[in-house]
């Protein structure tokens, strides 16, 4: 149990694949824009990254290791078709915002980083755990990111269709360079800088 | 050169044969369960665009190539789009242009009903205004021949700052609909025959 709670945290907080590892980075600055992108993209990464660490420990003893590569990256891909075909068929206007950035999760490293660095070598329960840790781990960091884009590119919080709330003043005069790629640089580059400032991720 | 070992050579391969085959069969039967269900939301949204033009719109039909539609108020014909294609300043631009009902000849007889971008890539801020009403609005009840811009003697008064977007979705409706007029004709005397 303490170990579970161990790779959770590891996937938080010390090992958290963007602040700390700075992986996955791709979906990451290119669909934060909104915080609808951020739960859609999270949801579909918690469900490969799980289910991908659930079928590589689960085979992890027959797998040659010769081609240990390219038979994660089989079922990685399988995984993230299903993904993509489910989204389309039940929630085709996410799918639309979040477009190619979910085919693209097949060569996301946070998943084939965890097929082969840690499901590859531990126990069912403990690759379960880790997938969850990461995958939360990168949930937070992508909607931290997408908070504050959408807070000052666009100078409302709405998430799903129910209005959060609106920044006064900046509602009618929103800073829509945030809303743009750049806006996902600065917004990272100050997140990271400000996390490491204060100490809640160490400086590797 | 040494001998092939059978658990050295041979196992990598027919255990990577396996796995492919076993993820072939789960995406085809994912795929049967969607396929249905991503084409009728795939209609869907096409439905609601041609509706924002058409708010009677019962039904439609199209013809083979999919660019030309006649759009249906139960049994009467309320309208005909068109779909065009542009170049702006940013890449393509593709566009829905709704037409009036009227008697076509020719392209003269032509009126457009109203304007919507499925896609385009122009500059936000700038060249993605062609996707505000203030501007598709301008189209609404213009003859075919008045599409040009207003400099020129046509009806539409360009996006200031982006006169290339303008024209890219004035030369793509122009040029899009003088290329697809005759399926267009043929579609709707398909229909009346029928």
């Amino acid at each position: 149990m303490i170990n579970l709670l161990k790779n959770l945290k590891n996937g938080l907080l010390t090992e958290n694949p963007v602040f700390v590892l700075l992986l996955g980075l791709c979906p990451t600055l290119a669909v934060s824009t909104s915080i609808d992108n951020a739960f859609g993209m999270t949801a579909a990464v918690m469900f490969v990254l799980i289910s991908a660490n659930i079928i590589v420990s689960l085979i992890r003893g027959v797998t040659p290791d010769r081609v240990r590569i390219p038979v994660f990256i089989v079922i990685i891909a399988s995984l993230v078709t299903i993904v993509d075909l489910s989204m389309k068929a039940f929630m085709p206007d996410l799918s639309k915002s979040l477009g190619i950035f979910i085919p693209l999760i097949v060569v996301n490293c946070i998943i084939l980083g965890r097929a082969e660095a840690f499901a590859s070598k531990n126990t069912l329960a403990d690759s379960i755990a880790d997938a969850f840790g990461m995958g939360i781990g990168f949930g937070l960091a992508i909607t931290i990111i997408s908070f504050f884009r959408q807070l000052l590119g666009t100078g409302e919080i709405t998430v799903f269709g129910t209005h959060i709330f609106s920044a006064p003043g900046l509602f009618d005069n929103p800073m829509s360079v945030f809303i743009l790629p750049m806006g996902a640089f600065l917004v990272l580059g100050c997140l990271l800088a400000t996390l490491r400032y204060i100490g809640v991720i160490e400086s590797g | 050169m040494r001998k092939t070992n059978f658990k050295v050579d041979i196992i990598p391969i027919l255990f990577l044969t396996v796995v492919v085959c076993v993820s072939v069969i789960a995406l085809a039967y994912v795929n049967s369960i969607t396929y249905e269900k991503i084409e009728t939301a795939k209609l869907d949204a096409f439905k609601e665009k041609l509706s924002v033009h058409f708010a009677d719109m019962t039904d439609f039909t199209s013809n083979d190539a999919n660019d030309c539609y006649i759009v249906f108020t139960n049994d009467d014909i309320a309208g005909y789009a068109v779909k065009a294609t542009g170049s702006g300043y940013g890449g393509t631009i593709e566009l829905l242009v709704a037409l009036e009902p009227t008697n076509i000849i020719s392209t003269d007889d032509l009126i457009i009903r109203g304007l919507s971008v499925i896609s385009h890539s122009e500059t936000p801020g700038l060249g993605d205004k062609i996707t505000k009403s203030s501007f598709q609005n301008q189209f609404m009840g213009v003859a075919f021949s008045g599409i040009e811009l207003s400099k020129t003697g046509g009806a539409i008064d360009a996006i200031s700052g982006a006169t290339i977007s303008s024209k890219g979705v004035i030369n793509g409706i122009v040029s899009s609909i003088e290329a697809r007029f005759d399926s267009l004709v043929e579609l709707v005397s398909s229909v009346e025959v029928s």
